[in-house]
């Protein structure tokens, strides 16, 4: 049977199938497939060296994979906290076809062992340990109405409406786990089940008139302590809707007033007067009763079960922030795995709760708005229960959820990881973590200059060639006197071969993010072929010319574009209104960059000024972006979809040409973000207001913006080269510009004839005494990267890295923002950033 | 019986992560049960609607033949009704997502 197992290998390539590309001459066909869910994958396939951060996400993922399993590391031996490899191949072109004979052989003979040892991860268990503690923490803010919460008696007796009638409820004997908190409703498997259906265990609500309380189902499962602290504090931070598994303090129905229901899903929970009405099942709520002691931890039967009626009060996530024990009308239906209440009313959460605290309330139909929640007034509204909750596009009061996509994500390029907030299905909020697949190279960089294009080669799997051929210009243009540090046209074309297979690698993730298997396989296979250049130009360009015919894919990654600049240049009148621009807004169309190239350093900060040293140094540029930048801000016929131009408050969108900027002072980049949200523009991939001028590459030309610096190389002057720019400015124009740049490509090494791209013959001389500088542009697929290397006594001593990865990534929040997530994501792909290229 | 079949074939490892949902890597112990927007609650309720009219539609198809024209104005007209509804909705925006 394992054998017969063995032959079906389901690898999960990590970081991710694009890296795995790089290494194979062909795809897998038949050998293994590629899954998408570590959980139907048998091989975990890690390929290359890693940081800790990501091996540890790495480690993750194995725990997560069903046994049997085998371990295959590509490169290190080891990676703490993965366990030992039970294959380890080295790290070369097709490896996998190395390992997979051995992976099998280990599936076959290790499927069935007597004895696994189990896979328990420090790191893995402290999280675990850490996150369940965070969602007891968030339950522990249940201050009933209460700011701080949490503290001593649980004062019955402010729970005046509070239908908890806690006479008798004896808050010392409300052990709720910890009694510090006076009232602990130590729910741990404590069925709040305060109604007819509530099961209770334990949960001993002496005269705890739960009124109504259907479905309250305060599975407060594993709620040892669990302290309903409803504190003031937005403790949840984030929407924890359901706590699961939550080691939550005491439930402390003490009086607070802000009551964070922080996931308190107590839909139709009328906590208004705890009356428990219908609360059949409450019998005897003999809260208060010795014994009660609300140790629901994991006393889920043993308990002093008067808490008749005390359902599954399973206050997984019961974030009773807001829940105003108090007034606990625990109403019927007052069910909640994870404290879903849904349909609850809280409104009459007469908790008396002042000062709800709702925020990050994740009340999944827990409408508790405690604002106000007073004790004994008895009555909450609507809009005071649900005031602090965030707030929808629509002004619904939602639960948001924070969700991670990636490292490992199968429609994100590998490595990259997006933290989201989603407010059901809408982004809220999208934002790129840095540096997880970094190597961190750039801490460790070599002395001996010499070693430096080898270097940079592994700094971006993605593109070594390029990073090579930059690393080699550098040291050209600080060796050579003349500065000649011009590409050579073998070197153009070695170039442009990797700038098609890194589009048709993008392509192929593109692809399965679109959820198109045949545009995805087709681009693997073309792939695969330029990559042994055995690929053949027409089919390649057929298959361009079938995507660029897909017209309901041209739909919806583009629409009905509200473009009130349309092709009209933008009149001079804006030019008033921009502030600090100086810009010569010529009309006359520019005849390409001026990239003010010259060996003093004007830099061009493109991309990423976090975190890298602007040396904007000598032209007495400031420091917040003085981009003395070919403005090809050739927004005409930029396709704002949505956007007023009108309102542009700054850069009027005309072809400008800045040959010598001085001082420029613009660039507040002011991402004007026109849309009020019916304004936002809803086309997919759309960046709102006008590109950052640090955005370069296919970003930047699909916006109308010619900058492409390989207008600088004489190499494309000579074949009369001219980037590919589009008019749109949304997910569909950056897939047509890159589609065109293969075909561009194509042509230009068709062109070059017999000169199929080898490697430099140049020499690199490095004087052993040497001191200097060193810079080099050159454009890489996603842009343009800078390097600039200072060099002392023959040694490197210093070296910087512009990458326009770091640029895109901060384009990753206003593309995402309120689009439905399927759309965001695609909308994130179509800016091919390079994780790679990102480094904290 | 399968569930049998897996009893048999040994104890489960208890294994910390394998109990909580894949998330590219990352941990994810909360539960994903969130409340949904009141719109899915119009599109159920227009499902509901659909639904009744297809169930309807069954018993006509099998005498619809039989009874011929007339069978076809009739179902025309009741779903000529229906479809005003859906315009009716669909002017409301009832369908529109965001």
């Amino acid at each position: 049977m394992a054998k017969a197992a063995s032959r079906e290998l389901c690898l999960f390539p990590v970081p991710g199938p694009d890296i795995l590309r790089i290494y194979q001459s062909g795809p897998l066909n038949g050998e293994a497939r590629l899954t998408a869910n570590p959980r139907e994958a048998n091989v975990l396939l890690i390929i290359g060296d890693m940081n800790p951060d990501m091996a540890e996400q790495a480690a993750i993922v194995y725990a997560q994979m069903p046994r049997p399993r085998v371990l295959v590391l590509a490169g290190p031996k080891h990676l703490d906290p993965l366990p030992h490899p039970d294959v380890h191949v080295a790290l070369e072109k097709d490896f996998l076809q190395t390992a997979l004979p051995a992976v099998r052989e280990c599936l076959s003979n290790l499927a069935w062992i007597d004895e696994p040892e189990p896979y328990q991860p420090e790191a893995l268990v402290n999280e675990i340990e850490e996150a369940g503690k965070q969602q007891g923490h968030m339950h522990h803010h249940h201050h009933h109405g209460h700011g701080d919460h949490g503290l001593g008696d649980h004062d019955h007796s402010q729970h005046s409406g509070h239908g908890h009638s806690h006479e008798g409820h004896d808050p010392s004997a409300h052990q709720h786990g910890n009694a510090e908190e006076g009232h602990n409703h130590d729910h741990g498997n404590h069925d709040h089940g305060h109604l007819s259906g509530h099961k209770k265990e334990g949960h001993d609500h002496s005269a705890h008139t739960h009124s109504a309380h259907e479905g309250h189902d305060h599975s407060h499962e594993d709620h040892k302590n669990h302290g309903h602290s409803h504190s003031g504090e937005a403790e949840a931070g984030e929407s924890k809707g359901c706590h699961v598994a939550s080691d939550k303090p005491g439930h402390d129905h003490s009086q607070d007033t802000k009551h964070q229901h922080e996931g308190h899903d107590h839909s139709g929970h009328d906590h208004g007067e705890h009356g428990h009405e219908g609360h059949e099942q409450h019998g005897e709520h003999s809260h208060g009763s010795e014994g009660h002691s609300h140790s629901h931890g994991q006393q889920s039967g043993e308990k002093k079960d008067s808490h008749s009626g005390h359902q599954k009060h399973r206050h997984e996530g019961h974030d009773h922030s807001g829940h105003d024990h108090g007034a606990h009308h625990h109403d019927h239906g007052h069910e909640q795995e994870g404290h879903e209440h849904s349909g609850y009313q809280h409104g009459e959460h007469s908790h008396g709760h002042e000062g709800h605290g709702h925020e990050e309330h994740d009340h999944g139909g827990h409408d508790h708005g405690h604002g106000g929640h007073d004790h004994g007034s008895g009555f909450m509204s609507m809009i005071a229960m649900t005031k602090d909750l965030p707030r929808s596009s629509d002004g619904l009061p939602m639960e948001w959820s924070d969700v991670q996509f990636g490292p490992f994500h199968p429609g994100l390029p590998g490595g990259l990881r997006l933290s989201m907030k989603l407010d059901g299905d809408t982004v809220a909020e999208a934002v790129v973590d840095r540096g997880l697949p970094g190597r961190n190279l750039l801490t460790s960089v070599p002395e001996n200059p010499a070693a430096l294009p080898e270097y940079l080669e592994a700094v971006n799997p993605m593109a070594p060639v390029t990073y090579r051929l930059l690393a080699q210009k550098a040291l050209l243009n600080f060796s050579d006197e003349a500065g000649n540090s011009a590409l050579t046209l073998s070197e153009a074309v070695l170039l442009e071969k990797e700038r098609i297979n890194s589009h048709l690698n993008w392509l192929a993730v593109f692809a399965s993010t679109l959820g198109s298997s045949w545009m995805r396989d087709q681009a693997i296979k073309h792939y695969h072929l330029f990559q042994n250049d055995t690929g053949n130009r027409e089919q390649l360009s057929g298959f361009i010319r079938r995507i660029k015919k897909m017209l309901y894919l041209k739909l919806k990654l583009s629409a009905a574009v509200h473009n009130p600049g349309g092709t009209e240049k933008h009149s001079q009148e804006a030019a008033g209104t921009h502030k600090n621009h100086h810009h010569e807004h010529n009309a006359d169309s520019h005849s390409g960059h001026c990239h003010e190239e010259s060996d003093e350093q004007k830099p061009h900060d493109h991309g990423g000024h976090e975190g890298h040293e602007h040396h904007h140094g000598a032209q007495g540029h400031g420091e917040d972006h003085k981009h003395h930048e070919e403005h090809g801000h050739s927004h005409e016929g930029h396709d704002h979809g949505g956007h007023q131009h009108g309102e542009h408050d700054h850069h009027s969108h005309e072809m400008h040409q800045h040959t010598g900027h001085e001082t420029h002072d613009h660039h507040e980049h002011v991402h004007h973000d026109h849309a009020s949200k019916d304004e936002k523009n809803k086309v997919t991939g759309a960046v709102p207001g006008q590109l950052p001028d640090d955005i370069t590459g296919p970003v930047a030309r699909a916006a109308g913006i010619e900058k492409d610096h390989r207008l600088e190389e004489a190499v494309y002057q000579q074949a009369g080269w001219t980037p590919v720019t589009a008019a749109g400015n949304n997910a569909w124009s950056r897939l047509m510009v890159r589609l065109d740049e293969i075909e561009q490509s194509l042509r230009f090494i068709e062109k070059a004839g017999n000169d199929s791209g080898k490697e430099s013959s140049r020499k690199i001389n490095i004087p052993s005494v040497g001191m200097g500088n060193g810079i080099a542009h050159i454009e890489t697929p996603r842009g343009i990267v800078t390097l600039k290397f200072h060099i002392h006594e023959g040694k490197l001593a210093h070296m910087h890295l512009t990458t326009p990865s770091v640029a895109l990534a901060g384009l990753v929040k206003p593309v995402t923002e309120q689009q439905e997530l399927a759309d965001a994501l695609i909308a994130v792909n179509s800016l091919d950033i390079s994780p790679w290229e990102i480094n904290p | 019986m399968l569930y049998l079949i897996k009893q048999s074939l040994g104890k489960t490892l208890e294994e910390p992560g394998k109990d909580i949902p894949a998330e590219s890597g990352n941990l994810a112990p909360k539960p994903a049960w969130l409340r949904y927007h009141v719109r899915y609650y119009g599109y159920a309720l227009l499902f509901l609607a659909f639904d009744m009219e297809m169930a309807y539609m069954y018993p006509w198809a099998v005498v619809y033949q039989e009874v011929g024209l007339l069978a076809l104005l009739d179902m025309g007209v009741f779903l000529m009704i229906l479809f005003l509804g859906l315009v009716y909705t669909w002017t409301q925006l009832g369908l529109k997502r965001q």
